[in-house]
């Protein structure tokens, strides 16, 4: 059974028609990728997707408890604390043991207060929360608009490795070429 | 367990200098109106002689300025709760983010309910040299409160300054709502004002407001 099904999924705003009869079906251990110019909709899927809007038509069926993850391209984070306590604050709300290896990988500045961490510490640290343990869906838009060479490729292995595991991952990107080493499913919006 | 880690984490961890500067302002004008009144009633030789009035009006003016400070924090609360981008959140933590928001918005209202009715029977001890817990003042402050949350918690939804301005009539008036439209007799139904005597009718109602509060979040916008 599918995690996410969209069934003639149509969204406009406005006069603007984003998508018609949209249908895809997102299966474990698949990565989808959602390609198009600015405004084509690839976010507006993404919060379909994650239940956080509705369409104007068709359907949208979710199994019954997902574990979800979410990668938004920026989120403030208020907190006056170390990343490493923020992490493991997060991690005890959702109940997801805490992958040192993974964290030691991303090289996360940890000496800064996450409220002041930089943007591509941000962006490890919503990384490491959205791809840690096994969940069973995680969304990402723009993942990698910040980072480093080295951290995309420990990003793209643990990708590689939650796809093994059977974990489903839609992905919104401008940069389609960065998983040419995976097996991914495209899906253009212009 | 973990909701006891969230409530934590969240009240001590989370930066707001401008909210944190609006309560300690709130606080100490508070403080300096109570030691204002306890200072006149000192002074004042009329005290002793009219001392059951004097309570009752140090009790009712106290009240209900203790009532207006709390419902301004709350007010606060809820623009500060306007402006968070929670989607992050919500995805992340599932369907009990909701359940903590509401419940953590709550307890924030019953803390500064604690906080600025302490110094009502302090001040009352300074000021007519007698030691009362002050039973219904505590229920009067804190069933009015809970209604008043409850009521702005359904309205924090919609992300206007609008709503903020309507819940700052609606503090001011709440008391003399029933006495300002006297022939709308479903006020008293929907928004009533507790004199001090316990009552399960605003208990029952706050609740139900959380409760609709909860299930209008639940709504996804188009």
């Amino acid at each position: 059974m599918s995690l996410i099904e969209l069934r003639e999924v149509s969204k406009s705003y406005g006069n603007k028609s984003l998508f018609k009869n949209l249908s895809i079906q997102f299966d474990p251990g698949t990565i989808h990728l959602l390609v198009g110019q600015n405004g084509s909709g690839k976010t507006t899927l993404l919060k379909l997707c994650m239940n956080r809007i509705q369409s104007d038509r068709g359907e949208i069926i979710h199994r019954k408890s997902l574990k979800c993850r979410y990668m938004p391209d920026s989120v403030e984070l208020p907190y006056a604390d170390r990343p490493y306590t923020f992490i493991a604050w997060m991690l005890s709300i959702m109940r997801v043991p805490m992958d040192l290896g993974f964290l030691a990988e991303l090289d996360i500045d940890m000496a800064s207060e996450v409220a002041n961490l930089s943007k591509g510490n941000k962006q490890k640290v919503l990384l490491y929360l959205s791809l840690v343990g096994q969940p069973d869906v995680v969304f990402m838009d723009e993942p990698f608009t910040a980072l480093d060479s080295k951290t995309m490729k420990v990003v793209l292995k643990r990708i590689a490795t939650l796809q093994s595991l059977g974990t489903c991952l839609i992905i919104s990107t401008h940069e389609p070429k960065l998983f040419s080493k995976l097996v991914v499913t495209t899906h253009a919006l212009d | 367990m973990h909701w006891i880690n969230y409530f934590n984490y969240d009240f001590t961890k989370r930066k707001s200098t401008k909210w944190v500067w609006l309560s300690v302002l709130f606080y100490v004008l508070w403080v300096l109106l109570l030691f204002y009144f306890s200072h006149v009633w000192l002074s004042s030789t009329e005290r002793g002689l009219n001392r059951s009035y004097y309570q009752q009006y140090y009790l009712e003016q106290s009240g209900y300025l203790c009532y207006l400070l709390i419902g301004c924090h709350t007010l606060v609360y809820a623009i500060e709760w306007m402006g968070k981008k929670d989607a992050y959140l919500e995805v992340m933590f599932g369907s009990s983010y909701l359940r903590f928001n509401l419940v953590q918005f709550w307890l924030n209202v019953m803390l500064q309910v604690i906080m600025y009715g302490i110094w009502v029977p302090i001040f009352y001890a300074l000021s007519f040299q007698e030691i009362d817990i002050l039973p219904n003042f505590w229920i009067q402050l804190s069933l009015n409160t809970c209604l008043f949350s409850g009521f702005m918690v359904i309205w924090i939804r919609v992300k206007s300054t609008y709503i903020t301005l309507f819940g700052l009539v609606m503090l001011i008036l709440h008391p003399n709502l029933s006495d300002l439209l006297p022939t709308i007799r479903w006020i008293d139904w929907v928004m009533p004002y507790n004199q001090g005597t316990f009552e399960w009718q605003p208990i029952w109602l706050a609740l139900a407001y959380y409760w609709f509060a909860y299930h209008l979040y639940g709504i996804k916008p188009k």
